[in-house]
């Protein structure tokens, strides 16, 4: 996503170099050490705190006495091929062991929690700014998770990888799969560098390279301190009619001393956020976000992401929210169900669209059940139950609904698919529910999974409007009873089944067959099904 | 994986109106729900985000065994369809095996009617609360739980839709949440309420009843990355599609903290959760709901291999694409019977000229040329009289949206199918 970004590591006059986005606290830490010394004027100091800079041929020390022994060829075998995956990726990377090491990785059975998720980390880092130290421990975690279980290979890997995109300079980043993507749960992808990682850790060493002859030069070098400033950090956008698209800006300012680079990255596809150039110290820039509103209806809360080279807050997340009026609501005062007792239904529902902006039908039809459609323009008072908006005055199109007989009894779905002129929303569907005769509610029991003990489970019987009588109740296992008992006058029953708790294990399936009164439906069969375990 | 910023918030005793009430040292609550019929991604992207059997690993290894407590805000789906009644099911069976604590009944669950309620009732173990409905005889669900050190009501801003749907009795918000701030003093508890309704209807109850606890909303998008307050009242929202929960954590007499968690692929798949999932993907199938689906009358399909014979160099492409093996993706994940993922794995699934199965259809399996050009049976048969419309970005969201396709970019996603 950072692709796009391009950034100067150039020596501006009596200025340390400046570093690219996705580097760490702790890389712009150390490059403002070295700069101090050569401001004062100590270059002999500055020299050997180029030690805290990254460099390409990295040395490790690898310490697995706390590691079981039956782990360590393992683990070895996956710190192996970590090292691998990352040199060949990165031209010019060497790893070698070394007792006078920049890295030491080193074990201990669990990490201490991390506060925000109770977890124990899975890793942790220790820098050194002496510079005859070794300059970063990783401790890594033998067990992890809640509760715990050993690091599985994958997560040593990336735990691996991790600690080396650090040492190079990169700060943790938000999407696992990359370099700096991680988690302190046990996790199931391999990490590796992704392009614009690989990009930021030559742009470091570009700048070690330049920082290295600044010192040897011995240039006063101020450091170079990027500082991003974001406006406004909450954004409220809205209402506006879903649909229409939001468009703002956000201000970048640089507060610091040397240039800020930062790429503005949206968390949703319905924003786009344009590039922007760096920005000089003291400057502003407006960056222009979009959002396409299209799939918003009501409050809706997204953030935006600013990677940046600021020395202390690489990535800043700020949040955004948005609150859209929809572009059409289908408004009814039917029931949710619509009962068909005879040969066809007469039914309607109205779009309602805002009336600065109406939206105009071209066509209807009915689809999935046997049925006609019409449409007319209407105005009229109606609450919207779904808004939570009461009562008021409302224009649009009542669309008028005909529906056959449906084929079988029970309930089913007929759509009514509405065509517009608007592109944005050309074809939109409403679904209609419809109950033939008598129905089972659900159309099936589902007990889920089951031991070994008695367990109810219940269904309804229904026909709204037209009582009928059940006369008894067959089930086709001995494992499965059922009894009726009346809720609702005799329009309405409720079916107890009674699992005894004694199938054998597997998949359970029995089929309960209910007698009734009526002569179009004296049999009605209802499926039973659960697991046991 | 997205750990946003951590945000301390405190709630003090007194601040509630209570007096050293007695609590567990430390409780984990993890809040969910609103999931909109989304119950997990179907495997075709890997950054694709939320679902059950993720949100089921983060309860598990992040919460405290025997002191986590899970909140259901409803929501559960957004249509009354059969697949809807699976769904719930599902998600009831879930609950009971994922430290759940009470499901909220909102409009999305009451639209299924008062079986699928009392289907969910049992398999949820009696967790299904309304204190805003006063359910009918046969059909009486609790007002509210009491779990830990809370005692948890669930209210509705559109309790009357629930009523209307259910044939219950509606009762006013400005009687039931009185009640309820009356019985968690009366019983030294605290109150979280679970709302159907908005930030705005969240922040008024809250302004309104400054007792509670907690009041859980509903928003889409994710949810807030820092905590909100008013006043004392904690106000937390999960945002929508069943992408992120939030996880609080309550000591003494406070939450001490506030983390909202997007549920992102490293989070793992938890096994009983998986295994609940299977079952339901395997109803979905035994039913046949996808040879149930409505389909529209269109013009008719070619099929992909129809275009290649013109179209050699959008061929090759084509062939080396992910879009070239979309549906042995969802076969691959056992989504290959799921409605709600099949549509954007072959051609014309909404068509009757369309995708049937592999077996019947083998021409319009997988992403082809006609998912995004349109059918193009004319254009093959009269290729100059009959030609295909130019398309742009737009073709492309219909499936690539937020919740499929999070990182979607049409430039970066075009580039890999460039074609003439």
């Amino acid at each position: 996503m950072l692709a796009a970004i391009v950034f100067l590591t150039s020596l501006q006059s009596g200025m340390g170099p400046t570093l690219p986005p996705l580097s760490s606290p702790d890389v712009h830490r150390a490059f403002q050490i070295v700069a101090e010394h050569t401001e004062k004027g100590q270059f002999d100091q500055a020299k050997a705190k180029l030690k805290l800079l990254p460099h390409f041929a990295v040395t490790y020390v690898w310490d697995d006495s706390k590691l079981p022994t039956n782990l360590r060829a393992e683990w070895i075998k996956v710190r192996d091929e970590a090292f691998k995956s990352v040199t060949n990726r990165v031209p010019g990377l060497s790893i070698k062991p070394s007792a006078n090491a920049a890295i030491k990785f080193s074990f201990e059975k669990t990490l201490a929690a991390d506060p925000a998720s109770g977890l124990p980390r899975g890793i942790a880092l220790f820098y050194s700014e002496v510079p005859t130290e070794t300059r970063m421990e990783a401790v890594i975690g033998i067990e992890r998770g809640n509760p715990t279980e050993k690091t599985s290979a994958i997560s040593l890997h990336n735990e691996i990888v991790y600690a080396l995109g650090s040492y190079l300079g990169l700060n943790s980043g938000p999407y696992l799969g990359s370099m700096m993507g991680r988690s302190n749960l046990q996790m199931q992808f391999q990490s590796n560098p992704d392009p614009n990682e690989l990009n930021a850790i030559n742009m470091i060493q570009e700048a070690v390279r330049k920082m290295t002859v600044g010192v040897e030069k011995k240039q006063a070098l101020k450091p170079a301190i990027p500082s991003a400033s974001f406006d406004p950090a909450i954004i409220e956008r809205g209402p506006v009619i879903q649909g229409t698209p939001i468009e703002f800006s956000v201000q970048v300012t640089n507060l610091g001393n040397a240039t800020l680079q930062f790429k503005v990255v949206p968390d949703c596809g319905c924003m786009t956020a344009s590039p922007a150039p760096a920005i000089a110290p003291g400057s502003s820039v407006a960056v222009p976000v979009k959002i396409d509103t299209k799939e918003i209806v009501g409050d809706f809360n997204k953030h935006i992401m600013l990677f940046s080279n600021d020395s202390e807050k690489p990535l800043q997340i700020f949040p955004i929210h948005v609150r859209t009026i929809p572009r059409y609501r289908f408004l009814t005062n039917e029931p949710s169900v619509l009962i068909i007792d005879n040969k066809s239904l007469d039914t309607e529902f109205f779009m309602a669209s805002p009336a600065k902006q109406p939206l105009e039908i071209t066509s209807v039809e009915v689809q999935g059940n046997p049925g006609t459609a019409t449409f007319e323009p209407w105005s009229g008072t109606m609450a919207d139950p779904a808004l939570n908006e009461p009562a008021q005055k409302r224009e649009g199109y009542r669309i008028k609904v005909s529906l056959g007989e449906p084929q079988v009894n029970g309930r089913s779905a007929a759509t009514v698919l509405v065509k517009t002129s608007d592109p944005k929303f050309p074809l939109l569907r409403y679904v209609i529910f419809a109950q033939k005769g008598i129905a089972a509610m659900p159309a099936s029991i589902f007990f889920g999974e089951l031991g070994q003990a008695e367990r109810e489970a219940s269904f309804i019987l229904t026909r709204p409007n037209k009582p009928f009588k059940i006369q008894k109740i067959d089930s086709d296992s001995s494992f499965v009873d059922a009894v009726a008992v009346p809720i609702n006058g005799e329009a309405e029953y409720k079916i107890k089944c009674t699992y005894s708790g004694k199938a054998p294990l597997g998949d359970f399936r029995a089929t309960l067959t209910i007698h009734t009164n009526d002569s179009k439906q004296p049999l009605i069969r209802v499926p039973v099904m659960g697991i046991v375990k | 994986m997205k750990l946003y910023g951590l945000a301390t918030v405190t709630v003090g005793a007194a601040a509630l109106g209570l007096q050293a009430i007695p609590s567990a040292p430390e409780t984990v609550l993890f809040l969910s729900g609103n999931e909109q019929g989304y119950l997990s991604p179907c495997g075709c992207s890997a950054p694709m985000v939320g679902g059950v059997k993720r949100r089921a690993s983060v309860i598990r290894q992040m919460g405290i065994p025997g002191r986590t407590l899970v909140l259901e805000n409803g929501g559960w789906v957004k249509s009354a369809g059969r697949q809807d009644e699976l769904k719930v099911e599902a998600f009831a069976q879930l609950h009971s095996s994922a430290s759940g604590a009470a499901i909220n009944l909102t409009t999305s669950e009451a639209a299924l009617g008062p079986g699928s309620i009392l289907s969910v009732g049992q398999l949820s173990g009696n967790h299904l609360i309304s204190s805003t409905v006063k359910m009918r005889q046969g059909l009486e669900l609790p007002a509210f739980r009491k779990s830990g050190p809370f005692l948890i009501g669930g209210v509705s801003i559109r309790a009357q839709a629930i009523a209307d749907s259910l044939g219950g009795e509606v009762v006013p918000l400005d009687v039931a949440i009185p009640q309820l701030v009356q019985r968690a003093r009366s019983e030294r508890l605290y109150l979280i309420i679970l709302l159907e309704g908005s930030r705005e209807d969240a922040v008024e109850l809250a302004k309104s009843f400054p007792q509670i606890a907690l009041i859980q909303y509903q928003s889409i998008g994710n949810p807030p990355e820092r905590s909100q307050r008013v006043g004392n009242v904690l106000l937390a929202s999960v945002g929508d599609g069943g992408k992120a929960v939030v996880r609080l954590v309550w000591k003494g007499d406070r939450f001490t903290s506030y983390v909202p968690i997007v549920l992102e692929p490293g989070y793992g798949e938890d096994p009983t959760a998986a295994r609940a999932y299977n079952t339901y993907l395997a109803r979905v199938s035994e039913e046949k709901l996808l040879e149930a689906l409505p389909r529209i009358e269109t013009r008719k399909f070619a099929g992909t291999a129809a275009c290649f014979t013109c179209h050699a160099d959008a061929a090759k492409v084509w062939k080396t694409s992910k879009h070239a093996k979309a549906l042995a993706t969802l076969e691959h994940e056992k989504h290959q019977r799921d409605p709600d993922c099949v549509e954007c794995h072959v051609v014309g699934l909404a068509s009757i000229y369309g995708f049937r199965s592999r077996q019947e259809t083998p021409q319009l399996a997988d992403v082809g040329c006609e998912s995004c050009h349109g059918p193009g049976a004319a254009h093959v048969a009269h290729p100059k009289a009959e030609a295909m419309p130019k398309i742009g970005p737009e073709s492309c969201v219909s499936c690539h949206r937020v919740e499929n396709s999070p990182k979607f970019d049409f430039a970066t996603y075009w580039s890999r199918i460039r074609h003439k």
